[in-house]
């Protein structure tokens, strides 16, 4: 049984009856997401390795109990994602966790004819050092507006699975995911990454 | 071409044409425009670019952290393996010796009996008991009820009484009893079915083979036998045997054996239990098995 090509939820049902090797292959699946969006949300490597280390744990003491009705990979982020803001509040990082609850963190207004292509540099030339300066761009950004990016832009999710998993409104998460583009361009046009 | 939208209206639809969310009214509007317009296509090439460079921008999750993920779920499922196999082991443990106590109270019931003297172990029925005494007291009884009704006879009736039989049955019967013979000198004598010592002792060195009618010496009841003085012996005047009941009730010795049985059943059962459940968390899930 080849684990690697299997669907997230048939591995699931798997894991259920006690197949540790298809646990094991959700796992693989799913850590780097978890990862990033915890790393996005803590900003703290070792913090996001303990949020990720215990969202597995999580899964795996629930796992005989659990059903899923959608997306198994949403529910595993969403899981990260309260243990991540569970720990900002744990860090008495009170501010930091309203406004990325709350989803006010990032509100700003950006005039889109200040994005005018003919004072931007061009980006077509961004490599291997423009991953990781983009990463780093990504992290400048306000805890809310990174969330956003991370699960859209890096990990992909669909904008039903972000507004399910966030509690909001779709046009709201369209409107919040634009602005939030917006900066990072503006971050990255003012490090000259291109 | 005149634009009916400015430049900013299509440049907050870069997203979702490129996310390809837009109608095709919208999207035929917006290819329209960007054709036409550099600079708005410029920014649709940029965005495409950006979008790109995110999503292979994914941190790798560091070296090691899926080790340490998987030994703590380990961990965490040996841990429950071990609650699992406590459990089903106290609980097959208690069934094996609920069982094993009631087997034990079972066999050692009978055994269990104050009114046995003479160390034989014997089922407690007062019955045979009292049957031991039975005979002794019948023959007690027989006595005093004989002594009593011949009591009632004063000392000259009863030669009257003799004299009434016939001299011929009374001279059959065997010697005649004498007026002069006083009531002890009639008395009745009992003798019983139990042959006399010497005859015993004959029989246990030859022992003769039981026959099909012969009852077990154990429950061979004594048959009694009370004889007038000179009476002919072969038609005893009274003779009793005692009823020989059985050591047990009727059924019972069914039933306990029957719940002998269940109880040994029931703790050789609990017992194979616990030792399977025992190998069979053994039998670990998390085994590598080798991939095709």
């Amino acid at each position: 049984m080849k684990y690697a090509n299997m669907k997230l939820e048939d591995l699931f049902l798997l894991a259920k009856k006690g197949d540790g090797r298809a646990f094991e292959q959700i796992v693989l699946s799913t850590e780097n997401a978890v990862y990033n969006l915890a790393l996005s949300l803590l900003k703290n490597k070792e913090d996001a390795e303990d949020v990720t280390q215990e969202t597995y744990l999580r899964l795996w003491r629930s796992l005989a109990e659990l059903k899923i009705e959608s997306s198994l990979k949403l529910y595993i982020l969403k899981t990260a994602r309260n243990l991540a803001l569970d720990l900002i509040r744990k860090n008495a990082r009170r501010e930091d966790a309203d406004t990325v609850i709350q989803g006010t963190d990032g509100e700003f207004e950006v005039d889109i004819e200040d994005t005018d292509s003919s004072s931007r540099p061009d980006i077509a030339y961004l490599q291997n050092i423009e991953a990781k300066a983009v990463r780093e761009s990504i992290g400048e950004l306000p805890t809310a507006a990174r969330e956003l990016i991370i699960l859209r832009d890096v990990e992909g999710l669909s904008y039903s699975e972000i507004s399910t998993m966030l509690g909001i409104a779709e046009g709201t998460l369209k409107s919040k995911l634009f602005r939030a583009r917006a900066r990072l361009r503006l971050i990255i046009l003012s490090k000259n990454i291109l | 071409m005149e634009k009916t939208h400015s430049c900013k209206y299509f440049r907050l639809q870069v997203d979702e044409y490129i996310e390809g969310e837009l109608t095709d009214a919208e999207m035929r509007e917006f290819e329209a425009h960007i054709a036409e317009c550099e600079d708005c296509r410029r920014e649709v090439e940029s965005a495409r670019r950006l979008y790109a460079i995110l999503r292979s921008s994914r941190e790798p999750a560091p070296d090691g952290l899926h080790s340490r993920i998987m030994k703590a779920v380990k961990a965490e499922g040996r841990s429950k393996k071990k609650a699992l196999i406590f459990r089903r082991s106290a609980l097959a443990a208690a069934c094996f010796f609920i069982c094993l106590s009631l087997t034990i109270v079972i066999v050692m019931l009978p055994m269990w009996n104050p009114s046995n003297e003479g160390g034989a172990p014997l089922p407690a029925d007062p019955d045979f008991a009292a049957g031991e005494t039975q005979a002794d007291a019948i023959e007690t009884e027989s006595i005093a009820e004989i002594t009593d009704s011949l009591a009632d006879f004063t000392e000259e009736e009863q030669p009257e009484a003799l004299e009434s039989v016939p001299q011929s049955s009374v001279a059959s019967a065997g010697p005649a009893i004498s007026p002069s013979d006083t009531i002890e000198e009639t008395m009745i004598i009992a003798e019983s079915d139990t042959p006399p010592a010497e005859e015993i002792t004959s029989a246990a060195e030859n022992p003769t083979p039981p026959t099909e009618t012969a009852m077990p010496e154990t429950i061979r009841p004594e048959t009694t036998k009370f004889y007038f003085k000179g009476e002919n012996k072969d038609s005893p005047t009274l003779s009793i045997t005692p009823s020989v009941e059985s050591t047990y009730a009727p059924g019972g010795e069914e039933i306990t054996m029957a719940l002998l049985v269940v109880s040994g059943l029931l703790a050789v059962a609990s017992f194979v239990a616990f030792l399977i459940s025992l190998s069979s968390v053994r039998n670990t899930p998390h085994k590598k098995d080798k991939e095709e």
